[in-house]
């Protein structure tokens, strides 16, 4: 089969691979019919996750047919359009009854790497680096899904494949910011990165009755997009001062609740940027924290941060001042994709949380490079490539 | 390590489950409830000497250090009683050996037996 891989840093290639096969009772195997290429991704094209081989499959959002289903399984059968759970779960042990599905104890099949960087493993994913199970990706014809029956859900007739496969990932991660972030009715919410994630965090928001959401980014067209079809607040933080455009928008007393949804290699104007990019280079830390640094700042007293951007070790300048002495809560997830997938593929099927406008660029497989080369380098208005295998 | 069942169905009627059995009287093992209803603890320990100094850095390396048979023998018995299955990685395999990849490949091939569990 056709399958776009990491060949090295900023390198990308569709070549042969094999088909994947039914490894496990409860696996299942798609068709695949779109994946997206998402901005974690661009973290591994980068080498900033060094844990990558030559070869391997990029891709964890995605939704497919079922073509061949493992003998254990019971919920899906051939036929079936699904769309999956980026994170991979067993469903059984202790932290996926508590709905940390992203937490599993029993799918990262390399769980010494986590174990020695962060002290416990979380589960595996799809298409990310052999640190988190090595598992191939969702940019090919086909791919293997394990315990389908945890992380595999029917999509309704309602949506189609390019409004639907963003429930993997975006959707769900969006949703799961606003969530666990607790954000309230009436509450005022900040969003940093208008990107997919943070765009489906700002829904999310509304839904669970934000009184005011302002998403923070510096592209015109995306922050257009948050306007035109998720009608929340904009600012550009290259025009303006966010700290004090916070301030004004929350009556002085900042966000309630601030979403981080730009991650480990973000942007911001002024020396600050410089700062953290010669520190990253000289791998004195893996990761650029600007965007969370902000958020601290800006939260209100005893507000909230929820940290939505992917992040692989450590961080300098971390603001830990403000976070003790204005009592903040910090939290982060991976994505607990079953907690939410049924509930949003409703609301997706009732026109509550519109994702077609996301697609961009919708290429076939083969142009997978150039969907990476217009995506990471926010070419074209794009906002996410996805990809057709077989087109 | 803690597993999401109890303790009856870990070792009912005293017996270990299969995968540390096989170890004989090579470990020993304590089983007994986690708090907060959260399953049960297993604890084990190998008996008698580990490789150490030099000697462990040749063992782990080469795969042949006794911690990792039972830390894989761990999960395999954590992932057989919560799911019935033990999870296998992607195949076939869509990469090949090189010489930048060998140091990845090493610590895959030993990432069960390894960690911190």
């Amino acid at each position: 089969m056709k399958a776009l891989t990491w060949q090295g840093i900023n390198e990308l290639e569709v070549i042969d691979v094999p088909d994947p096969e039914i490894r496990n009772d409860g696996d299942v195997i798609l068709k695949v019919r779109r994946t997206v290429a998402c901005g974690s991704d661009l973290h591994l094209l980068g080498g900033y996750i060094p844990f990558m081989e030559k070869g391997d499959v990029l891709g964890h959002e995605f939704l497919g047919e079922v073509v061949e289903a493992g003998p254990a399984v019971t919920r899906h059968r051939v036929g079936d359009r699904v769309a999956v759970s980026s994170f991979i779960a067993c469903g059984k042990c202790w932290f996926c009854s508590q709905q940390l599905f992203s937490s599993c104890d029993n799918t990262n099949t390399n769980p010494a790497i986590t174990e020695a960087l962060w002290g416990q493993a979380p589960g595996g994913c799809f298409g990310y680096s052999h640190a988190l199970g090595g598992n191939a990706g969702s940019h090919a014809d086909y791919i293997r899904v394990p315990f389908a029956d945890v992380g595999a859900f029917p999509v309704p007739d309602e949506l189609t494949d390019d409004q639907a496969v963003f429930v993997s990932d975006s959707v769900a991660t969006g949703w799961m910011g606003a969530d666990l972030g607790q954000v309230r009715p009436g509450d005022v919410v900040a969003v940093w990165g208008a990107g997919a994630v943070g765009q489906m965090a700002a829904r999310a928001a509304m839904l669970l009755g934000a009184d005011r959401v302002v998403v923070i980014d510096r592209f015109d067209y995306r922050l257009r997009q948050v306007e035109q079809h998720l009608g929340c607040e904009t600012l550009d933080y290259e025009q303006t001062d966010i700290q004090a455009e916070l301030r004004e928008r929350s009556g002085g007393r900042g966000p309630d609740v601030c979403i981080e949804a730009v991650g480990m290699e973000a942007h911001s104007p002024g020396p600050q940027y410089l700062y953290d990019q010669v520190k990253q280079q000289l791998r004195l830390q893996t990761d650029r924290p600007t965007a969370v640094r902000q958020a601290i700042h800006a939260a209100r007293k005893g507000g909230s941060v929820f940290i939505l951007g992917v992040f692989a070790g450590f961080v300098d300048k971390f603001p830990l001042g403000a976070v003790v002495n204005k009592g903040l809560t910090v939290r982060g997830a991976q994505m607990h994709g079953p907690r939410y997938i049924p509930m949003l593929l409703e609301r997706m099927a009732r026109g509550e949380i519109p994702t077609a406008h996301l697609a961009t660029h919708v290429l076939p497989l083969s142009e997978g490079p150039r969907g990476y080369d217009l995506f990471k380098h926010k070419k074209d208005g794009c906002v996410r490539a996805v990809f057709v295998p077989g087109a | 390590m803690t597993v999401a069942v109890p303790p009856d169905r870990v070792a009912p009627g005293g017996a270990l489950p299969e995968r540390l059995a096989a170890f004989g009287d090579r470990i020993e093992v304590q089983v007994r409830p986690a708090p907060g209803d959260r399953g049960t603890e297993i604890a084990a320990r190998l008996r008698g000497p580990v490789p150490s100094g030099a000697a462990e850095v040749v063992a782990r390396a080469s795969g042949d250090d006794p911690r990792q048979e039972l830390r894989t023998a761990l999960r395999d018995t954590r992932s057989l009683l919560e799911t019935g299955d033990v999870l296998r990685p992607s195949g076939p395999p869509t990469t090949r050996p090189t010489p930048t990849n060998a140091w990845l490949r090493l610590l895959t091939s030993r990432a069960r037996g390894e960690g911190t569990l």
